[in-house]
C-alpha cells in the first residue's frame, strides 16, 4: 500500500530544513564567486574574508575524501495526453520494470486545453484527476512522497520521491518559462523542479515546445529561452548552468523533416517499422548535429516507434483529414556533469487515450553522499592548516645579532655598527623600528639608526646601520657613569618585534664636565692608555667636594687658550671657519691626557674652544644669572655687579675668555676681527637659557647675549 | 546554515609573561603547532602567534604575543601589556625561582591591563616531576589567593596546554555574555566580528600598537 503523505503542504522554508541531512551544505559551481573581497591593508584579510572561501574550495577539492557515490534511479515520464481524461491505469507507465524506482518524474503537457485554464490559469479540475491517477499507478510496496509539482496551463510537472529517500533531498524549488503568444500565455513553454539529492544538484525539465513541421527555428528559440530565462526560487543565481544533472523531457513537437522524403513516404515507413531510415530525419537530431540546440545533451538511442500522430484509442497513424506526418515528438534528454547511464529508454504504445504516446526513460544517477564524519575529519584538518598558514605567513625574519657593544666612544667620535636583517619568508615585509611605550623618539639621542623602516622582499638582506655620535646636545642625557644603554623595538609590520640592545660607554672626557668639578682636577682627567683598562673600571677621576679650588679656570680651557694665543693672535677669520673633525679628535685627547695638540688647522683648535666652552652642563654664564644679565646687557655696570655674585669658577672662566678676545682684538689691524662678531659668536656659547626659547625670543635675546658680551670686549674689565 | 559557519567571531588578545627560560614559546608553539620545540632560542622582543578556536559554538580567532622574560627587557615588555584579554603567566615547577617572581610579575599584570583581563596560572614543565620544586598545592594556593585559575601544563608532551588557552577564552567569553567586559572598547582587548574592518589600535594587530600612545 503506497502510504501518500502530502509532502507539499508545509512551507518551502522549513521543506528545504526538513529534508537537510548535511546543514553544511556544499554548492559546487558558485565559490570562485564567494569571498572576492577588496584587499586590505592587513595581509590577513583572506582570514578576515576569504577564510569562507578557502575553506570552500579546499573541501571541494578534497570532496572525493569524504563523499560517497551512491546510485539513485530515476524515472522520467513525458506524455501529451491532448486534453483527455484519465481513463487509464498508469501502473505500468511508472513502473517501467520490476525495480521501483527512487524519484519518479512525470511531465504531461495539454494537460487541459480549455480556454479557461489557458486564459485565467485558474485550477484545473484535470489536474486532479490526473493526480489521484498517478498516485494510484505509483510502484506497489514502497512508499513516495510527492515532492513538488507545477502546472504551467497544460503543462504538467510531478515529481515523487521515495520515502526512505526523502531525508537526502533538500533544497526544493521550482520555476517556470513561458514561450507562448507574446511570451505570456502559458500555451507553451516549460516548467522545472529543481533539487538536491545528497549534494547533487538535479532540475528537472518538462517542456512543450512550438508546434508544425515549419517552426524548427522557433522550437530551437523556445528551448533557449526556457534554459536560459528559467529562475529558481526568483532568485538571479539561481538557474539551470548551475545543476549537476538537467533532465529535459516534454513534447519538444521536432518532427520528421519533409524536406528531402515526402509524408507519404514517411508514413510507409513509419508502417513497416523502418525506424533506422526515419531517424535520419528527424529534426531534433539534425538541430543537435549542427549544434543549434540542446548542446552539451545527451539522449539515448530511440529504438521506439515515433509517438505521434495516432488515432485516439489504436495504434494507427493519423488517418484524419489533416493526416499528420509520424515524428518523434516526445524526448528525454539530459545533461550531467556527473556518472549517468541511461537504463531503459522506450514508448508505450499500450497507452491509446491520446494522440500521443508517452515515452519513458530510467536513467541511473550517482549521487554524491556525505560521510559526515568524515567530513569533520576533513574540515578539521583544513581549520588546522589554515592556522598554520596563517601562522606561516606571518613575517619571518632573520637578524645576524640583537645585540650591539660599543666599546669607548669617544667625544664627537662617530662609531658605527650594522646588523643585517633577512627576510626568511615567503612575501615581502615592512619594518619599522618603533618607539617605547611613553617614549616619543626610538631611541636616545646619542644613537642613529638608518634606515629607521623599509621593506624586505624575500630572501634579501637589509643592513641596517646604528651609528653612536656623542655631541653637546647627546652628552647632556648621558649619566655620570657614561653608560650606553638603548633598548630598540624593531617590529616587523603585521608580525613579532624584535628587541635590540645598544651598549657602551664614553669615554673619560673633559667635555661636557662642569666647570666647577674641572677645577678640582689637577690631573689630566685620562691617561693617554687608559683605553685599555677602561672597561674594567671606568676611570672616574674623583672630584672632592671639599678639596680647595686648584685652579682657577679648567686646565685644559687654559690649554686651548694658551695655544690660540701662541697661534692664533694674527690669524685672520678666526671663530668663523670651522676645523677638521680629526683634529677636533686631537685637541680633545690633547687636552683629556695633557698630550701636545698636534693639528693641522688652527681654526680646528678655535672649533674645538667654542665646543668645549659649549659642553658645560651649567653655562659659563650660570643658568640662575641668564635673566640679569640680560636685563644688563647695556650697563656695564649692573653687567659686573651680576658677575661678581657669580661662583669663582665660573667668572674666572668668564674673564679669561674675555681678556683673550680682548687680546685678539688688539691685533684687529692684523687679524681683522671685530668686537661684534666676536661678541657674537661667543654670547650665544657662554650665556644660554635654559630651556629652549621660541624663535622670535631667541632672537632677540642672542642680541641682548652679544650685548652682554660685548661690553666686556670693549672695556677693560679686571678686579 | 550560518553566512560564514568557518569564519571567527571574536578576537581575543592574550600575552604570555614570566620569567626567562619558563616555556613561554613552547607554550604558544604547541598550542599554535601542536609541536614541542626543542632548543627553543631565548625570545628577544615579542612573538606573535595565532589560532582559530571555538568556544560555546563561537569561533574565536585568538591573538597571542609571546614576551621576552629576561629582566632587561621587563621595562619595554610592559608595552604590549596593553589591551590584553587574557594573561597567561608562567612559571617553571622545577625552579622555584621563577615561582618567587610570580607576585611581581602578577603586579604588571594588574596595573597593565584592565580589571576583567583573565589571568591564568601555568606551572609548565609537568613532565619533569622528579626535579619539582614547586608542590602542585602551594601553587593551587597561591592562585587561590590571587583569583587566579591555575593549571600544571607540559609543553613537551601537550598536557593541559589545549586546556589553558581554552578555559582563558571560555571565561573572556563568559565576561562578555555576562556584560562585565565592553566588546571593542580599546583596552578590553577583545573585538567582535563581522564589524566594519578598524584601522585603528582597536583591531588590535601589531602594526597598531603605537597608535594610541
Amino acid at each position: 500500500m503506497v502510504d501518500f503523505i502530502d509532502y507539499e503542504q508545509t512551507e518551502p522554508r522549513q521543506r528545504a530544513t526538513a529534508v537537510s541531512s548535511d546543514d553544511v551544505h556544499i554548492k559546487l559551481d558558485d565559490w570562485s564567486v564567494v569571498g572576492q573581497s577588496t584587499v586590505h591593508d592587513y595581509g590577513e584579510d583572506w582570514v578576515t574574508y576569504g577564510r569562507e572561501t578557502a575553506v570552500h574550495r579546499a573541501l571541494n577539492q578534497r570532496k572525493n575524501e569524504f563523499t560517497n557515490l551512491q546510485p539513485c534511479r530515476v524515472l522520467c515520464v513525458t506524455w501529451n495526453v491532448n486534453g483527455q481524461l484519465p481513463s487509464e491505469d498508469l501502473d505500468t507507465l511508472l513502473s517501467v520494470d520490476d525495480r521501483p524506482a527512487d524519484v519518479i518524474c512525470v511531465g504531461f503537457q495539454e494537460l487541459d486545453l480549455s480556454p479557461e485554464t489557458l486564459l485565467l490559469m485558474n485550477d484545473s479540475s484535470k489536474e486532479l484527476m490526473w493526480m489521484e491517477k498517478m498516485k494510484a499507478g505509483l510502484p506497489k510496496g514502497v512508499s513516495y512522497k510527492l515532492l513538488k509539482h507545477i502546472r504551467l496551463v497544460g503543462i504538467l510537472l510531478v515529481v515523487y520521491v521515495r520515502e526512505s529517500m526523502i531525508s537526502r533531498v533538500s533544497e526544493v524549488y521550482i520555476g517556470s518559462v513561458s514561450t507562448g503568444i507574446m511570451g505570456m500565455l502559458g500555451n507553451k513553454g516549460g516548467v522545472s523542479i529543481k533539487f538536491n539529492i545528497d549534494m547533487t544538484t538535479i532540475s528537472i525539465v518538462n517542456s512543450h515546445l512550438a508546434a508544425h513541421q515549419e517552426m524548427v527555428e522557433r522550437r530551437n528559440q523556445d528551448y533557449r529561452d526556457i534554459f536560459t530565462k528559467m529562475r529558481f526560487d526568483n532568485d538571479e543565481a539561481n538557474t539551470l548552468k548551475n545543476c549537476d544533472i538537467v533532465v529535459w523531457i516534454g513534447d519538444l513537437n521536432y518532427r520528421v523533416s519533409e524536406d528531402e522524403i515526402t509524408g507519404e513516404e514517411i508514413r510507409a515507413l513509419a508502417e513497416k517499422w523502418e525506424i533506422g531510415p526515419l531517424l535520419r530525419f528527424d529534426q531534433l537530431r539534425e538541430q543537435r548535429n549542427k549544434h543549434l540546440v540542446f548542446e552539451e545533451f545527451v539522449e539515448d538511442t530511440i529504438n521506439f516507434m515515433p509517438t505521434y500522430k495516432y488515432n485516439p484509442g489504436t495504434d494507427k497513424f493519423d488517418t484524419s483529414e489533416k493526416c499528420r506526418t509520424p515524428a518523434w515528438c516526445d524526448r528525454i534528454l539530459w545533461k550531467s556533469n556527473t556518472v549517468l547511464k541511461c537504463e531503459d529508454y522506450r514508448s508505450h504504445p499500450i497507452h491509446k487515450l491520446s494522440d500521443h504516446k508517452p515515452v519513458s526513460a530510467v536513467l541511473l544517477v550517482q549521487t554524491r553522499v556525505v560521510d559526515v564524519q568524515k567530513k569533520q575529519l576533513v574540515l578539521d584538518e583544513i581549520l588546522k592548516d589554515l592556522d598554520r598558514i596563517a601562522n606561516d605567513s606571518l613575517p619571518q625574519a632573520a637578524l645576524n645579532r640583537t645585540e650591539l657593544n660599543f666599546d669607548g666612544v669617544k667625544y664627537l667620535e662617530a662609531q658605527e655598527q650594522p646588523i643585517t636583517l633577512q627576510n626568511t619568508g615567503t612575501d615581502l615585509f615592512e619594518f619599522e623600528f618603533i618607539p617605547k611605550l611613553e617614549d616619543r623618539s626610538i631611541c636616545a639621542p646619542w644613537l642613529r639608526i638608518e634606515p629607521q623602516k623599509g621593506v624586505v622582499d624575500p630572501g634579501n638582506v637589509m643592513i641596517i646601520n646604528f651609528t653612536v655620535y656623542i655631541d653637546n646636545r647627546a652628552l647632556k642625557t648621558i649619566g655620570p657613569d657614561r653608560k650606553l644603554d638603548e633598548i630598540l623595538v624593531l617590529h616587523l609590520v603585521n608580525g613579532k618585534d624584535y628587541f635590540i640592545s645598544v651598549s657602551g660607554y664614553l669615554v673619560q672626557t673633559s667635555f661636557g664636565r662642569k666647570i666647577t668639578d674641572l677645577v678640582r682636577i689637577p690631573d689630566p682627567i685620562r691617561r693617554q692608555n687608559l683605553l685599555v683598562d677602561i672597561e674594567q673600571s671606568p676611570d672616574e677621576v674623583k672630584v672632592d667636594e671639599e678639596s680647595p679650588v686648584a685652579l682657577n679656570i679648567p686646565k685644559e680651557l687654559w690649554r686651548i687658550v694658551d695655544y690660540l694665543y701662541q697661534h692664533a693672535l694674527f690669524e685672520e677669520e678666526l671663530f668663523a671657519v670651522r676645523g677638521s673633525p680629526m683634529d677636533i679628535g686631537a685637541v680633545r685627547d690633547a687636552i683629556d691626557t695633557d698630550g701636545p695638540i698636534q693639528v693641522s688647522s688652527i681654526h680646528s683648535v678655535a672649533e674645538s674652544l667654542i665646543l668645549f666652552l659649549d659642553s658645560f652642563p651649567d653655562p659659563v654664564i650660570p643658568y640662575e644669572h641668564y635673566p640679569v644679565c640680560l636685563e644688563y646687557c647695556t650697563h656695564f655696570a649692573n653687567s659686573k655687579r651680576a658677575l661678581r655674585n657669580m661662583d669663582f669658577s665660573h667668572r674666572n672662566v668668564f674673564k679669561y675668555i674675555c681678556a683673550f678676545l680682548r687680546e685678539i682684538l688688539s691685533h684687529s689691524e692684523r687679524n681683522r676681527s671685530n668686537a661684534k662678531f666676536l661678541s657674537q659668536v661667543f654670547g650665544d656659547v657662554l650665556l644660554k637659557p635654559q630651556l629652549p626659547e621660541a624663535g622670535n625670543v631667541a632672537k632677540s635675546t642672542s642680541k641682548k647675549r652679544s650685548l652682554f658680551v660685548y661690553q666686556f670686549l670693549t672695556n677693560d674689565y679686571d678686579e | 546554515m550560518a553566512a560564514n559557519p568557518y569564519n571567527y567571531s571574536y578576537i581575543f588578545k592574550y600575552i604570555i609573561i614570566g620569567d626567562m627560560g619558563v616555556g613561554k614559546s613552547c607554550l604558544l608553539h604547541q598550542f599554535t603547532e601542536k609541536k614541542f620545540m626543542a632548543d627553543c632560542p631565548h625570545t628577544i622582543g615579542v612573538e606573535f602567534g595565532t589560532r582559530i578556536v571555538e568556544v560555546s559554538d563561537q569561533k574565536i580567532k585568538l591573538q597571542i604575543w609571546d614576551t621576552a622574560g629576561q629582566e632587561r627587557f621587563r621595562a619595554v615588555t610592559r608595552s604590549y601589556y596593553r589591551g590584553a584579554a587574557g594573561a597567561l603567566m608562567v612559571y617553571d615547577i622545577t625552579r622555584r625561582s621563577t615561582y618567587n617572581h610570580l607576585s611581581s610579575w602578577l603586579t604588571d599584570a594588574r596595573n597593565l591591563t584592565n580589571p576583567n583581563t583573565v589571568i591564568f596560572l601555568i606551572g609548565n614543565k609537568s613532565d619533569l616531576d622528579a626535579q619539582r620544586d614547586v608542590t602542585r598545592e602551594e601553587a593551587e594556593l597561591f592562585a587561590e589567593e590571587n583569583g587566579l585559575i591555575f593549571l600544571e601544563t607540559s609543553a613537551r608532551t601537550g598536557e593541559n596546554v589545549e586546556e589553558a588557552f581554552l578555559e582563558t577564552a571560555r571565561r573572556i567569553y563568559q565576561s562578555i555574555q555576562d556584560g562585565s567586559l565592553e566588546l571593542n572598547a580599546a583596552e578590553s582587548g577583545v573585538q567582535h566580528k563581522p564589524s566594519p574592518i578598524k584601522v585603528g589600535n582597536e583591531e588590535g594587530q601589531p602594526a597598531d600598537r603605537n597608535c594610541s600612545c
